[in-house]
């Protein structure tokens, strides 16, 4: 006999024992649990139909879970929103300094430039025209105001000469004033400023002439103290 | 027209055939009762989807060939050479048994488990169960080249172990 010819000689095999085939049985019927014990009665398709009232809740639970997460973000949104303190905007501008800047001193008359005898009262008078870009602009303030706040740049100018050691220069300056302003309410001050650079060039003949006239046109002047060495011969 | 069978009388008449389709699969004596418990577990559940146009054990046949697959992926379980045990099988004798000897159904068992697996099923439904390539392919989900291609590799397997076999019984 050849070996193919045994092995399907072999055929399905012995039977089981009927105690194992109980076995199995019992065990297949354990296993299957809530399923009917009389095997040929229960359908397949039944287990499938159990599920689906656990899908329903599955999806229910999983419903509700979403929703409470949902309200839970709105309300965190309007907490957050009701809460946060209110937000401060800072704006930073490009402004040109307002007091020393020529630009910001109205001309009284545009055609009279200042005159600047040297480079240091440059320096101390700088005329920069302002950026073109500069978003700031000067108050506006009346014609009066804005005169006076001239002389007084003017006369400034005129005193940081004398605090520099340049007579001269403060002379000049003062000069320009007067010009500027022949009634200038700074008048006086800047007539004592001109005695004492006179004094200081050493035009004494001049300054004591000045320096009458101060007195005269000014007794009660509180600046008398300071032209007080012109007036002596 | 088919009709569908009822599961009752499906495990009381194939419970056997399941074992030892098992067993030939290589599964071992102590795992047998739990695998044809999960095999017969599959069908249950399975039941809706079969055609009762198709032959029934090529179908049974699947759901064992699954089952002892992966009962053979885990190693502790995979035992070689399975030799049938003489206190399961019937005391007395069947048809089959007298037309061969005892030595020779120990021989083509012992030949068949060393047959790789994926063969051994070919091997097994066409050559035991006596069901056409065609049959086989559609069960086993596969070409029919490659049921042909397989039978005839498991032909070969089984005849090299037949002889390995009787050269160490020291036959001629």
């Amino acid at each position: 006999m050849s070996s193919l010819s045994t092995l399907r000689a072999l055929g399905p095999g012995p039977e089981v024992p009927d105690e194992i085939k109980q076995r199995i049985h019992r065990q297949l019927l354990f296993a299957l649990g809530s399923a009917p014990l009389a095997l040929s009665s229960a359908p397949p398709a039944a287990s499938n139909a159990a599920r689906l009232p656990v899908r329903f809740w599955t999806a229910k639970s999983a419903l509700v879970v979403g929703g409470m997460w949902l309200l839970g973000a709105l309300m965190g949104v309007f907490a957050y929103s009701s809460l946060r303190p209110a937000q401060v905007r800072v704006v930073y501008v490009d402004r040109t300094a307002p007091s020393v800047s020529a630009q910001s001193i109205p001309a009284a008359e545009p055609s009279a430039p200042l005159e600047l005898a040297t480079p240091a009262a440059a320096a101390v008078a700088p005329i920069v025209p302002a950026p073109a870009k500069a978003v700031w602009s000067a108050p506006k303030t009346s014609g009066l105001r804005s005169d006076l706040g001239r002389e007084r740049a003017l006369l400034d100018i005129a005193r940081q000469s004398a605090a520099h050691g340049e007579p001269a220069q403060e002379l000049s300056q003062v000069t320009a004033y007067q010009r500027e302003f022949p009634h200038g309410r700074l008048a006086e001050e800047a007539e004592a400023l001109a005695i004492r650079a006179l004094l200081s060039l050493g035009q004494k003949g001049e300054a004591y002439a000045r320096a009458s006239a101060f007195r005269e046109k000014y007794p009660d002047s509180f600046l008398t103290p300071a032209i007080e060495p012109a007036l002596t011969p | 027209m088919p009709v569908e069978p009822d599961f009752e009388t499906l495990f009381q008449e194939e419970v056997s055939y399941v074992w030892n389709v098992l067993r030939r699969l290589g599964v071992s004596e102590r795992d047998l009762e739990d695998l044809t418990q999960q095999v017969f577990l599959q069908v249950y559940r399975q039941l809706a989807q079969y055609d009762p146009r198709r032959p029934l054990r090529p179908w049974l046949f699947c759901f064992a060939l699954r089952a002892a697959s992966n009962h053979r992926r885990l190693s502790r379980h995979r035992i070689e050479l399975q030799v049938p045990p003489p206190d399961v099988a019937d005391p007395a004798p069947g048809p089959d048994e007298r037309l061969i000897g005892l030595e020779d159904r120990e021989l083509a068992e012992r030949a068949l488990s060393q047959v790789p697996l994926e063969r051994r099923a070919v091997l097994l439904l066409h050559e035991v169960d006596g069901q056409s390539i065609p049959a086989i392919a559609d069960a086993l989900s596969m070409p029919v080249n490659t049921a042909y291609s397989r039978l005839r590799l498991a032909r070969q397997d089984y005849e090299k172990s037949v002889a390995r076999l009787r050269l160490q019984r020291g036959d001629r």
